[in-house]
C-alpha cells in the first residue's frame, strides 16, 4: 500500500512535468488542456442563472 | 522493488530537464520537497538532485529562457540571503557543521531564482502549485490514512533526512500545503481530480493535526481561520469545517488532545522552557555577531552555546526569525523579513487587481489561499527553525511570479492602477494612452 501511494505520486509529478513541457510544445501557452489544466471558468450569466455565489 | 521504480521514473524525468529548463526546474522541485531518494530505503547513496540542478542550469543557460528574475523584492531578497549565507558560513565558528546546510541554501536558492525566471506563464504557475502540493500533500495524504488506520496512536513524520522529516516541520510544511490543495480543488480542471483534492484535503488536516506538534497545530488553526475568510461560499464550508472539528475532538486520543492542552501551561512544560531558554541565547549570540551571525546550526555545539550561560543545553533555534539572525546575521534576517513582507504584498495586489475580472478567478483564488499559506508559515516557523525551507522559497517565488504576471496582463484593462500596482506594463500603457 505504502509503495503503491509513492509510486502514484513520482508517476503523478512525472506526469506534470510531462504535461507543461508537452502543452508548450503544442503551443499551448494558456491554461493547457488535459485534466490537470486550468478549469473553464463558466461564463458570469450562467452562474447567474443557477443562483451561484459571485455571479 | 521500490527504489527501481524509482529510479525508472527519475531517469525517465531526466532527458525532460535537457528539454526544457523549466521541467528540470519541477523535477528539482519535486526531488528537494518530497526527497523521495529517502523513501528507497537508503538502496542508493547516489546524489540524485545534483544531475539535476546540472542539466537544469545548464539548459538554463543555454536556452532562449535565459532571462533574469524579474527585479522583484522576493527576488532581490533571495539575491541578498544567498550573500548573506555565503558570508555567514565563510566566517562562522564551525564550518563543517553548517557545511551540508550551507549547500542545500545555496543550491536551493539559487534554484527558486531561476524557477522565478521561468514562471512567466499561467500553465507553469500552476503546474507549479501541482508540484509543490503533490510533493508535501504526499505525507499529508499518507499520514491521514495512517492515523485513520491506526486510531491516531502514533506520530506522523516526514521523509527522513530531509528538512520536514521531524514532526513538528512537517505539520507546518502540511499546514503551508493544506491552501494549494483547496486551490487545485477549486480549480482543477478535471471533476475526477477536484472531487479527490475535496477528499484529500481533511486527510491532510488530520495528518497535520497527528503529528502532535503544537505548534503546526496553532499554524493550521491561523491558516484554517483565514483561508475560511478568503473562501467563496463561507457559510456552506461552516458546517462540513464544524463537523471536522467536532470529529476530531470527539475521536481524538487522550494523548492528542492532552499534548495540545499543554499549550496553555508552557511554564511546566521543559521543552518549551527549553525553547525559550535556547531562543534567549541565540538572541545574545546574534546581538555579539550582528552582522555575520555565528553561522549555521552553531547553537547545537556546547562551546557556542556555553559562551552565553552553559546551563542551556545546545540544540537548534527553534524560531526561524532568531535562526536567521543569529545564524546567518541582520542581513540574513532582513532578506527573510523582506521576503515575507513582498510575498504578502503581491498576494494581496493580485487579489485586488483580478477581484471579480472574468477569466482571473483562478489567479484571485490562488492569491487568497496562499495567503493562508503564508500565515501558516509565518506562525508555525516562530516554534521551529524554518527560515531556510526550500518550500517557503517556492511559496514567495509563485506569489511574486503570479502578481507580475496578472499585472502585466491586466495593465491594458486598467485593473492594475485600481489595484495600486504600478509595473513597467501599466505605465507602458499610461503613456500609450
Amino acid at each position: 500500500m505504502d509503495t503503491l501511494a509513492f509510486l502514484l505520486f513520482c508517476l503523478a509529478a512525472f506526469y506534470v512535468v510531462a504535461w507543461v513541457l508537452l502543452n508548450e510544445r503544442l503551443g499551448e501557452h494558456g491554461r493547457g488542456r488535459g485534466p490537470i489544466a486550468i478549469r473553464r471558468e463558466e461564463p458570469a450569466a450562467a452562474r447567474r442563472a443557477r443562483g451561484a455565489p459571485g455571479g | 522493488m521500490r527504489a527501481y521504480l524509482f529510479v525508472l521514473i527519475y531517469a525517465g524525468m531526466l532527458p525532460l530537464a535537457l528539454l526544457s529548463p523549466f521541467a528540470g526546474a519541477m523535477i528539482w522541485a519535486w526531488l528537494s520537497l518530497m526527497y523521495p531518494q529517502s523513501q528507497t530505503y537508503g538502496y542508493f547513496s547516489f546524489g540524485f538532485a545534483a544531475p539535476v540542478a546540472a542539466l537544469t542550469l545548464a539548459a538554463f543557460l543555454l536556452s532562449r529562457e535565459r532571462a533574469l528574475p524579474p527585479s522583484t523584492a522576493v527576488a532581490w531578497s533571495m539575491a541578498g540571503m544567498i550573500l548573506a549565507c555565503g558570508v555567514a558560513h565563510a566566517t562562522a565558528i564551525d564550518r563543517e557543521i553548517g557545511a551540508v546546510r550551507w549547500d542545500t541554501i545555496w543550491k536551493g536558492l539559487l534554484l527558486a531564482l531561476a524557477t522565478l525566471a521561468m514562471l512567466r506563464t499561467q500553465l507553469r504557475i500552476h503546474a507549479l502549485v501541482w508540484i509543490v502540493a503533490l510533493s508535501i500533500g504526499y505525507f499529508g495524504l499518507k499520514g491521514g490514512l495512517f492515523t485513520l488506520l491506526t486510531g491516531g496512536r502514533y506520530r506522523v513524520v516526514g521523509a527522513d533526512g530531509s528538512i520536514i522529516g521531524d514532526n513538528n516541520h512537517l505539520a507546518v510544511a502540511l499546514a503551508m500545503v493544506l491552501p494549494l490543495v483547496a486551490y487545485l480543488a477549486m480549480h482543477a480542471g478535471s471533476r475526477v481530480l477536484r472531487a479527490a483534492c475535496w477528499v484529500a484535503a481533511p486527510l491532510v488536516a488530520v495528518g497535520a493535526l497527528f503529528t502532535y506538534s503544537r505548534g503546526g497545530a496553532l499554524a493550521l488553526g491561523a491558516m484554517a481561520a483565514l483561508a475560511w475568510l478568503r473562501t467563496r461560499h463561507r457559510l456552506a464550508m461552516l458546517a462540513p469545517i464544524a463537523l471536522l472539528a467536532l470529529g476530531a475532538f470527539a475521536f481524538a486520543p487522550e494523548a492528542l488532545l492532552e499534548r495540545l492542552g499543554s499549550i496553555d501551561d508552557y511554564g511546566s512544560d521543559p521543552s518549551a522552557m527549553g525553547r525559550l531558554a535556547i531562543w534567549r541565547v541565540a538572541l545574545e549570540l546574534a546581538l555579539r555577531n550582528p552582522l555575520t551571525g555565528v553561522g549555521f546550526q552553531a547553537t547545537a555545539l556546547p562551546h557556542v552555546v556555553a559562551q552565553v550561560d552553559p546551563t542551556v543545553t545546545p540544540r537548534a533555534v527553534h524560531n526561524s526569525y532568531l535562526e536567521a539572525f543569529a545564524e546567518a546575521g541582520g542581513l540574513a534576517l532582513a532578506c527573510h523579513l523582506v521576503m515575507i513582507l513582498a510575498a504578502a504584498l503581491d498576494l494581496r495586489r493580485t487579489r485586488r487587481a483580478t477581484a471579480g475580472v472574468a477569466g482571473w478567478r483562478w489567479a484571485h483564488d490562488l492569491s487568497g489561499m496562499m495567503q493562508a499559506s503564508l500565515l501558516a508559515y509565518c506562525v508555525g516557523s516562530f516554534f521551529i527553525s524554518f527560515a531556510f525551507y526550500d518550500g517557503w522559497w517556492y511559496l514567495a517565488a509563485l506569489a511574486t511570479a503570479l502578481r507580475v504576471h496578472a499585472c502585466t496582463a491586466l495593465a491594458p484593462r486598467g485593473r492594475v492602477a485600481a489595484a495600486g500596482v504600478a509595473t513597467a506594463a501599466a505605465a507602458a500603457a499610461a503613456r500609450g494612452r
